[in-house]
């Protein structure tokens, strides 16, 4: 006969899918998978759902319907609040850290191949045009030097730009903008917002305290935990273990809505909606987010200033200038462009005053005198075609057209007269003017809050590198903190396979007592067996 | 003459059958409890088992004395019926009455008993499946190092059974 | 509270983080190690980065000055030497004017030393317009314009920057705002001479010999002097060692001519002239060793700061090193020893891994 067949057991019964050693083996094979709360059968209260009274046996003879004990799932709200903050405070400081490294390795003055030599180079050429000012070739290497020293103020300019590019797009083009770090990450939190709503929508129709429940509620905590890695949130819980989102005041997600999606558009996208010249006219950050609700309409226009927190704070607030003291790719910028206008404005004014003389092209041994358009350094102006001297920055400074013609080098006026009754035709060896431009060296800038041209350039270095070691070691000191949160949610919710295996062990050595309890009783039933016959 | 110890006879096969019945009864909680596993009641099941069991050693033996008193050596109930025709055939009723009752009693029990033992043979198999795949998933049967280098692996014992079914 | 718990994945990732960190610090030496510096990024350790940038500044400029020291101090010495001949020729002609004063000389005599005398002034005018590095030394600013002529007159002049123009000065730079001026005038060491005539209108006339011996006077346009030679006025601007050579020359022309023409007041007057060159002589003589003097002095100073170039690139060298580069000897043994405890981290995970209930059940 078919044993199975004839143990009249009801068909869920014999599956340990749902009994204690089912949550044994549900606890195992979660242990690695994350999010996943330990779960526990209480023991002790013996609440089996469906109970006829306290009687013991009435249970045991509950023959079909073994119902689910409940499930207890070990959690705790506090923690888990406080793990998800510095978990946004962490994600914030590892884009600005990556951003500063980024920064620093732009700025490669250690090697001596970075602004700074070029610098000295420069002077260096100075010196030597200082000593043969009428030698075409101290003139000519002095205008290479010059060539050498604003094409690497471009090129750090071109790569300051990228780097900020690349973390919130240009602020011009949607290219760039969705190329970019912060598009990704805007995108993976509407993805993850819309996940919560569905996990909000099933735990609505499911019922606490059970094993579906209680692996719903380890997703949401899941979903919450990559939510809050983006932006800085508060939760609220409702009784049904559904949660609502907040970001500042706004409400992201309510129950099973999502009430508040992000949207992120080019600040030049902004401003033309607004009615603001860009980029004249716009202070703020390339790439502007916003709070839409479900149909698309704006809720916050402009949520930059309430974004501060998780990966997309971090990001957001990267490159702009704010004023207050911080070094960012923004500021940075600013002050390599300060450089380059002081840097021309000085050498523009020295090559151009009344009194100084450059050399006639047509008789090399004869002073000409200078003119206002005698620039060494200009920059071309887009929408005219032509050179100018104002709006000069790092990234468009060059040395003039002027300079750079077959007969360009005899344009560097080195001769100065004081008084211009000693004057003289001849003194092709004058270099007064030179040696007012090497004074330039340590002369006091008021553009650049009273420091030289290098002091500012050396500062500045100074600056970003101590932005950097600050946000690396604030940075180490975060991520140890949410390790050892995280250790502690481990030791809280964590599978500890110690304590699975003692449960386990307990059934076998039960089992084994019962196996022996066999053999004592055969004799007994054989003695039976053959009293029957 | 035999009257009265048939009586007697009879007074223990009833104590007899009372305890095998109630031997029935814990074997069909143990099922329960096996089906449940819940090895906490499991043990507990399992002493009193074992004191009913005792308690009915002592009757089975009371009852060989007897019998070897009667007829000179353990019987079995039709011999019972026998004896109990050629010496005091009033007794033959109740002791075929008797007879039928634990014929009945016997499959009951037994098929009791071999489900027990299937349960719990099933029961073991599954928890040690179950270490089985602890131990694969968990440790990675990484090697062991010291100074000098890997040095060999070696098994882990998985069977903990003591070898008595 | 939950400390007493501790879940088998707890348990590993205390064991991950620590053997990462202690591999992150073996990584970090290797890279010192086979770099030979402490800092490659200025995040590293932003001070000492500002500080290696400061330093490699500076000594880039010490390098300068001393390249500027080294040539002014090569062309000063040129300078030198230059005024050595110049006194040495000086001398010479000085000698002959003391002994065409002696008044025992001859016609014949008087020529001979005339022509020497010339000979001694083409070499001076030659020495004056001496170049160094393409640059006309005793020009001042005027470095491309040849200093000294004689015209066809007789006339030396000098076109180059006055000495009483400031703006005659080329200098270079021996330290931070320190400049030195390497250059000195034509005119203060070596002098003019210019002799003309005016008329009453002002026009300048230049007198010249003609082949038959008769005195002719030119504008300088060439055209010839057509009035009496009663309404010229005679002028002479002279200064410095040209000056005297030309005027003795002059006056030993006239003792000739006025031997010639057995004129014995011109004669007094002409000796007369012939000594009073020999203080212009001995004047001219103390201007060009007064400049050697002051130029000695300026060399000295050049000198001595060479040194003190050599002594501050030293210490900012080795400051640079000690900033920069790492010792190898420690970083050697921190190397060796963030080695052991990677490995030995290593190990306890290994060995942690077991411990578990299944080792005992």
């Amino acid at each position: 006969m078919n044993l199975l067949s004839s143990l009249n057991i009801s068909a869920g019964a014999l599956s340990v899918n749902e009994k204690a050693i089912s949550v044994v083996s549900h606890n195992v094979s979660n242990m690695n998978t994350e999010g996943y709360h330990k779960q526990r059968v209480n023991l002790q209260a013996r609440n089996i759902a469906g109970q006829i009274g306290d009687n013991p046996y009435n249970q045991v003879r509950a023959n079909g319907g073994v119902k689910i004990a409940n499930v207890m799932r070990y959690n705790d709200d506090y923690l888990n609040n406080y793990y998800r903050e510095q978990l946004s405070q962490k994600c914030m400081l590892e884009q600005q850290l990556g951003n500063l490294d980024e920064l620093a390795g732009i700025f490669d003055d250690l090697e001596g191949t970075g602004i700074d030599s070029a610098l000295s180079k420069f002077y260096e050429a100075l010196n030597n045009l200082q000593e043969y000012p009428a030698s075409s070739t101290a003139r000519t290497n002095f205008i290479e030097t010059a060539k050498t020293l604003t094409g690497l103020m471009n090129e750090k300019s071109v790569q300051l730009s990228k780097l900020t590019g690349e973390a919130v797009g240009d602020g011009s083009s949607e290219e760039s903008l969705e190329n970019s770090k912060i598009f990704v990450q805007y995108r993976e939190l509407n993805n993850a917002l819309d996940e919560l709503a569905a996990v909000n929508k099933a735990l609505q129709t499911t019922q606490t305290g059970t094993l579906t429940a209680n692996n719903l509620l380890d997703r949401r905590d899941l979903i919450l935990h990559d939510i809050s890695q983006f932006v800085d949130i508060t939760v609220k819980e409702n009784e049904n273990g559904t949660v609502s989102v907040y970001t500042g005041d706004q409400a992201l997600v309510k129950g099973s809505v999502v009430t508040g999606k992000l949207d992120i558009e080019t600040a030049k996208h902004y401003c033309d909606d607004h009615g603001i010249i860009y980029p004249d006219n716009w202070t703020g950050e390339n790439a502007v987010i916003s709070i839409v609700d479900a149909d698309g309409g704006k809720i916050v226009d402009n949520a930059n200033s309430i974004i501060t927190g998780g990966a997309l704070g971090g990001l957001i607030h990267s490159a702009t200038d704010y004023n207050n003291g911080t070094t960012n790719a923004g500021t940075v910028q600013n002050s390599l462009n300060k450089i380059a206008s002081t840097l021309a404005k000085v050498f523009n004014d020295l090559n151009t005053r009344e009194n100084s003389y450059c050399i006639d092209p047509t008789n090399t041994n004869h002073l000409k005198a200078t003119n206002d358009n005698n620039w060494i350094f200009a920059c071309y102006d887009a929408s005219t075609g032509t050179e100018t001297t104002s709006g000069i920055t790092a990234a468009n400074i060059k040395v003039s057209d002027n300079l750079l013609t077959n007969d360009g080098i005899w344009n560097l006026s080195c001769a100065y007269f004081d008084d211009p009754s000693h004057y003289d035709i001849n003194a092709v060896g004058n270099a007064q003017n030179v040696v007012a431009m090497l004074e330039t060296r340590n002369a006091k800038q008021a553009d650049l809050n009273g420091q030289s041209i290098e002091e500012y350039y050396t500062s500045l270095l100074g600056k970003i590198a101590s932005a950097g070691d600050s946000a690396r070691s604030l940075y180490e000191t975060q991520t140890d903190v949410v390790d050892s949160l995280e250790n502690q949610l481990d030791s809280a919710y964590g599978v500890d396979l110690n304590e699975e295996l003692v449960d386990l062990v307990k059934y076998q050595t039960a089992y084994a007592a019962a196996a022996r309890v066999f053999s004592t009783v055969n004799s007994c039933l054989d003695t039976l067996i053959s009293l029957g016959r | 003459m035999y009257k009265k110890q048939l009586q007697n006879l009879i007074d223990i096969l009833d104590r007899e059958f009372k305890s095998y019945s109630d031997l029935k009864q814990l074997f069909e909680e143990k099922r329960e409890l096996l089906k449940k596993s819940r090895s906490d009641d499991l043990g507990v099941l399992d002493n009193k088992i074992i004191a009913l069991d005792s308690k009915i050693k002592k009757i089975n033996k009371e009852r060989e004395n007897l019998a070897v008193e009667l007829t000179g050596k353990n019987c079995n109930m039709s011999e019972f019926i026998s004896f109990a025709e050629e010496n005091a055939p009033e007794f033959v009723e109740p002791l075929s009455e008797r007879k039928v009752k634990i014929c009945k009693l016997i499959p009951e029990i037994t098929l009791l008993n071999n489900q027990n033992v299937e349960l719990l043979k099933h029961g073991i198999i599954i928890t040690n499946k179950m270490l089985e795949t602890i131990i694969d998933a968990f440790a990675p049967q990484g090697s062991y190092y010291n100074g000098a280098g890997k040095t060999d692996t070696h098994d882990i014992d998985m069977w903990t059974i003591s070898e008595e079914i | 509270m939950y400390t007493n718990r501790i879940s088998t994945a707890a348990r590993y990732n205390l064991l991950t983080a620590d053997i990462q960190k202690n591999e992150a610090n073996y990584v970090r030496l290797t890279q010192q190690l086979s770099s030979g510096k402490k800092i490659t990024s200025i995040t590293d350790d932003p001070i000492s980065a500002v500080n290696i940038v400061n330093t490699n500044r500076q000594l880039g400029q010490i390098d300068t000055f001393n390249q500027n020291t080294q040539m002014a101090m090569e062309e000063l010495d040129t300078l030198d030497d230059l005024m050595e001949l110049a006194t040495g020729y000086l001398q010479q002609a000085w000698d002959k004017g003391i002994q065409a004063n002696n008044g025992t000389y001859g016609h014949a005599s008087l020529e001979a030393l005339k022509t020497e005398i010339d000979e001694i002034t083409k070499t001076m005018v030659d020495l004056a317009n001496t170049e160094y590095n393409n640059n006309y030394i005793f020009a001042g600013a005027n470095t491309k314009l040849i200093p000294f002529e004689i015209d066809q007159y007789g006339n030396i002049t000098y076109s180059g920057t006055k000495q009483d123009n400031p703006d005659y000065i080329r200098q270079t730079e021996v330290a931070d705002g320190v400049f030195e001026v390497i250059n000195t005038t034509g005119d203060k060491i070596f002098g003019y001479y210019e002799a003309f005539y005016t008329d009453a209108s002002n026009t300048t006339y230049y007198a010249k010999k003609d082949d038959a011996g008769n005195t002719k006077y030119y504008d300088k346009d060439g055209n010839e002097y057509t009035g009496s030679v009663d309404d010229l006025t005679a002028h002479e601007n002279s200064s410095g060692v040209m000056g005297a050579l030309k005027k003795l020359s002059n006056a030993i022309q006239e003792t000739m001519d006025a031997q010639d023409a057995k004129d014995s007041d011109a004669l007094v007057a002409a000796e007369e002239k012939m000594r009073a060159t020999m203080d212009l002589f001995s004047e001219s003589h103390n201007d060009i060793v007064t400049e050697q003097t002051k130029f000695g002095g300026v060399y000295n100073r050049l000198e001595m700061t060479t040194s003190t170039l050599e002594t501050n690139t030293e210490n900012l060298t080795s400051y640079l090193s000690s900033i920069q580069d790492i010792d190898l000897a420690s970083a050697a043994s921190k190397w060796m020893q963030a080695q052991y405890t990677y490995q030995a981290s290593l190990q306890v995970a290994a060995q942690t891994m077991n411990m578990s209930l299944l080792n005992y059940i």
